[in-house]
């Protein structure tokens, strides 16, 4: 019997290739900003903050401009989400209560650990 | 069997990395919705399920609109253990500091809107009903339950988070978590110290809507409430209205302070600043002098003419291009 069947060989050679693409794939990611775009907690869609473009999700209008992101239009009645502007910093956050969504920006800057106020 | 064994050792060996990412040094964040805010909580190590439980649960039994006080302010008599703790705990601030926040004007904030998906400008008569039912005299604590006339209604909009930062204190001392920020929206507890041995930083939000922040802090364990009429507001007739309430007018406040942060360390930090945060917006500036020498407590606050105030002690670095300065 031998120690290692072509089997165990496949298999460890696939959680081999699926750690170091682990290990890596971050690492590649983490070269500009993205924003996480999330609804009732879930992450919905993730951006990145290099390319200028417009979009829409659920009704809500996202812009990004310049390395940063802005919700420009939105169904909620107090509009909190669009007078927070373009954000831009790691830790900033987008948010609209009655739609439940949310914004958070993610990267290498130099962050704080939270953001008050 | 031997094979079996070899594979799932390499197995293991191999996921390495997957579990390393894991370890007490790398953040974990979690996030959802409560108290109408939006919750971060980032922590380093440890099991923080019960921590989020008081969240939830202050955000069932404190909500003006919803659960177990809306259904409260509609009786003579609340026995919930929360309610009446926190309502404690504001009446001692009261008597300590003063009555700009006052958990008794739950009528006037109905009337406004404030907070609730339909604000406006109640009448004169609306505002005159309302203002006679506030004032914390009409509560009566016996130690157990609170006593009030029906039509006072609690409101503990200007507290609540606050509070709930001391629960979430309480509870996380139990636990094996050894550093953890919590963002309540305007109230925050940033917990323990951080593997890196570095202290927190915390940029304060510029009021004007800016991304460049007023400044940044640098402190150690403690809480931190933020209030301004910059974030929630309503606009009537060309005319904009904050959502604090003065409960002797019965109109929204105007103050000369756009952004008032209060620092407070140790117990009942949570509910203090975040009352603290209010009272000392309303006050405006020509009260600040006695906030920023103040022992207790420290605070960072921005005008209408773009200067900022800062208590002594603090370890605080205006940002240059936020429109504000020293």
């Amino acid at each position: 019997m031998k120690l290692i069947t072509k089997r165990d060989f496949i298999i460890i050679l696939s959680i081999l290739i699926l750690a170091a693409a682990a290990t890596i794939v971050p690492s590649f990611i983490k070269g500009g900003e993205y924003a996480e775009i999330s609804f009732d907690g879930e992450i919905v869609e993730t951006v990145s903050l290099d390319e200028n473009r417009t979009f829409t999700i659920n009704g809500i209008t996202f812009d990004i401009r310049d390395g940063k992101i802005a919700v420009t239009d939105s169904p909620c009645r107090d509009g909190i989400c669009i007078h927070t502007g373009y954000v831009s910093s790691p830790s900033q956050t987008i948010v609209c209560l009655p739609k439940k969504m949310s914004v958070r920006i993610i990267g290498e800057k130099s962050g704080a650990d939270i953001v008050v106020g | 069997m031997k094979t079996k064994a070899f594979s799932t050792l390499f197995a293991v060996l191999c996921m390495t990395p997957f579990l390393c990412s894991c370890s007490d040094n790398s953040p974990q964040t979690l996030h959802f919705f409560a108290m109408d805010i939006f919750v971060w909580v980032t922590k380093y190590g440890g099991d923080i399920e019960t921590v989020i439980e008081n969240i939830k649960s202050c955000s069932e039994n404190l909500d003006m609109y919803s659960g177990t006080l809306c259904e409260a302010n509609a009786n003579t008599e609340i026995d919930n253990v929360q309610i009446y703790e926190c309502s404690e705990k504001v009446i001692s601030l009261n008597d300590k500091y003063g009555d700009g926040v006052d958990i008794t004007s739950g009528a006037l904030t109905s009337i406004w809107g404030i907070s609730g998906e339909n604000p406006r400008v109640p009448t004169n008569k609306e505002i005159q009903i309302a203002i006679e039912t506030v004032g914390k005299d009409n509560l009566i604590l016996d130690g157990e339950k609170i006593y009030k006339p029906v039509d006072t209604k609690l409101d503990f909009g200007a507290v609540a988070k606050g509070y709930a930062c001391d629960k979430i204190y309480d509870a996380i001392k139990n636990t094996d978590v050894k550093c953890s920020i919590v963002s309540l929206g305007s109230s925050s507890l940033l917990y323990g110290n951080k593997p890196d041995g570095k202290k927190f930083s915390v940029d304060i939000r510029n009021p004007d809507g800016s991304d460049i922040p007023l400044g940044r802090l640098e402190t150690d364990e403690c809480f931190i409430s933020t209030s301004g009429g910059y974030e929630r507001f309503f606009q009537a007739d060309g005319k904009k209205y904050c959502h604090i309430l003065n409960t002797e007018t019965g109109f929204p406040i105007e103050s000369d302070l756009v952004s008032v942060t209060v620092i407070c360390f140790g117990e009942n930090g949570g509910i203090t600043s975040d009352f603290l945060a209010t009272d000392i917006f309303i006050g405006g500036t020509e009260n600040l002098g006695k906030h920023l020498s103040a022992s207790d407590y420290k605070i960072i606050a921005a005008d209408n003419n773009g200067k900022i105030y800062v208590s002594d002690g603090l370890d605080f670095t205006p940002n240059k291009n936020s429109g504000y300065s020293l």
